[in-house]
């Protein structure tokens, strides 16, 4: 007797093989599905992560420099440099503005941003009209009143007051991830 | 037996279909920046390659030490915004990472820069320091190469130093330096090119 193999296996296949078949495919989708969900999870909580790894370096950046001025201030009665303690407002004039632009998604950050704004007025006042009795300051850019440049010694005493070692640079990585992040926190 | 076959490539063929649209956010973000822009010649100048450099009479906001050929101080190239200006001007138009908007820079290409300052084709870095000694080293093939820009003006204004300035460095939107934001030094006060 002579048996037609294609038959034979046709005849074998039962609803109960179809089921199965259907379940598989049904697995196999769901398992991609499942898959698909995690990776747009794991992206996002990437993004989510980036994002705040940015705004925590540019807080740091912003405690710096809100340091650095506080100690100019604290000097000035003693040096007399309004140069240094009007460019510290200017860095710190940057970096909030750097925070501004952050916090666009951050309602929380905008708030604290324009909290501080009467205080850095206050500064900002009292470094226009300068010390009574202060020697002549060195000479501000034409058309910026209030924002004159680097001083040449500027920075060496701000790292030791920062507590930083005197001649130590902070330099971030090139390329690096958190540059900016590097600045505050070396 | 077909049937099967069929049904496990209809499944494989609507996951990829499902797998495609998941990945739709990301490709949008992607596709959502603006169209590069590049910069356009607005002065051309009087200060070019080749000619001697005065030392400034404002307010210094650039100093150039390393390997350079021209000095107008000691072994220093200084500069002012006056003098900066009078090299070859440019415009252009980038997406500013930081404010998350686009603004219209205008100021010197750093290749132009390089050429005045008498750069030497041997030169390999050029390290940019910031006025709170930020810190950023470039090649000096990918300065060339890139139209990366010495902004003085930002939206035709002079920037304050609590607006960046008075000089920062400025990437085109093509340039794939200007990814990486930790390359968009602000407030930059020197340059040594080694």
């Amino acid at each position: 007797m002579t048996v037609d193999p294609g038959r034979v296996l046709r005849r074998r296949r039962s609803p109960f093989q179809f089921a199965l078949g259907g379940v598989l495919v049904a697995l196999i989708l769901v398992v991609e599905v499942l898959i698909l969900q995690a990776y747009v999870t794991v992206n996002r909580s990437t993004a989510m992560f980036g994002q705040v790894t940015f705004l925590t370096g540019n807080l740091v950046n912003v405690q710096r420099e809100a340091l650095l001025l506080n100690v100019e201030i604290e000097e000035l009665a003693a040096t007399h440099d309004l140069c240094g303690a009007t460019l510290r407002r200017g860095l710190l004039g940057t970096e909030l503005l750097v925070m501004e632009g952050l916090g666009e998604d951050a309602p929380r950050v905008m708030a604290t941003v324009r909290a501080i704004g009467p205080d850095l007025q206050l500064i900002d006042r009292a470094l226009r009209a300068g010390l009574p009795g202060r020697p002549p300051g060195r000479p501000r850019l034409p058309g910026r009143p209030g924002l004159p440049l680097r001083p040449a010694d500027a920075g060496r005493g701000h790292d030791r007051a920062a507590g930083q070692v005197p001649g130590r640079r902070r330099v971030p990585p090139v390329n690096g991830p958190a540059g900016r992040i590097a600045v505050g926190i070396a | 037996m077909g049937r099967s076959i069929r049904l496990v490539v209809v499944a494989l063929v609507t996951a990829l279909a499902v797998a495609a649209c998941g990945g739709k956010d990301e490709a949008t973000e992607q596709t959502a920046s603006p169209v590069a822009s590049s910069p356009t010649v607005v002065d051309a100048g009087s200060l070019a390659a080749g000619e001697k450099i005065a030392a400034p009479r404002g307010e210094v906001v650039l100093t150039l030490s390393g390997a350079i050929g021209e000095h107008n101080k000691g072994k220093r190239l200084e500069f002012d915004l006056a003098s900066l200006e009078r090299m070859r001007r440019v415009r252009l138009e980038a997406a500013e990472p930081f404010l998350k908007r686009r603004v219209m820079f205008e100021g010197v290409l750093l290749s132009d820069l390089l050429a005045v300052a008498g750069v030497p084709d041997s030169a390999s870095k050029v390290s940019l320091t910031a006025l709170d000694d930020y810190k950023v080293d470039f090649k000096v093939a990918d300065v060339r190469s890139s139209q990366m820009l010495l902004a003085t003006k930002a939206d035709g204004k002079h920037m304050p130093v609590d607006r960046s300035g008075p000089i920062r460095i400025v990437f085109p939107d093509s340039s794939s330096l200007g990814r990486n934001p930790d390359l968009w030094i602000w407030s930059v006060s020197s340059m040594k090119v080694a």
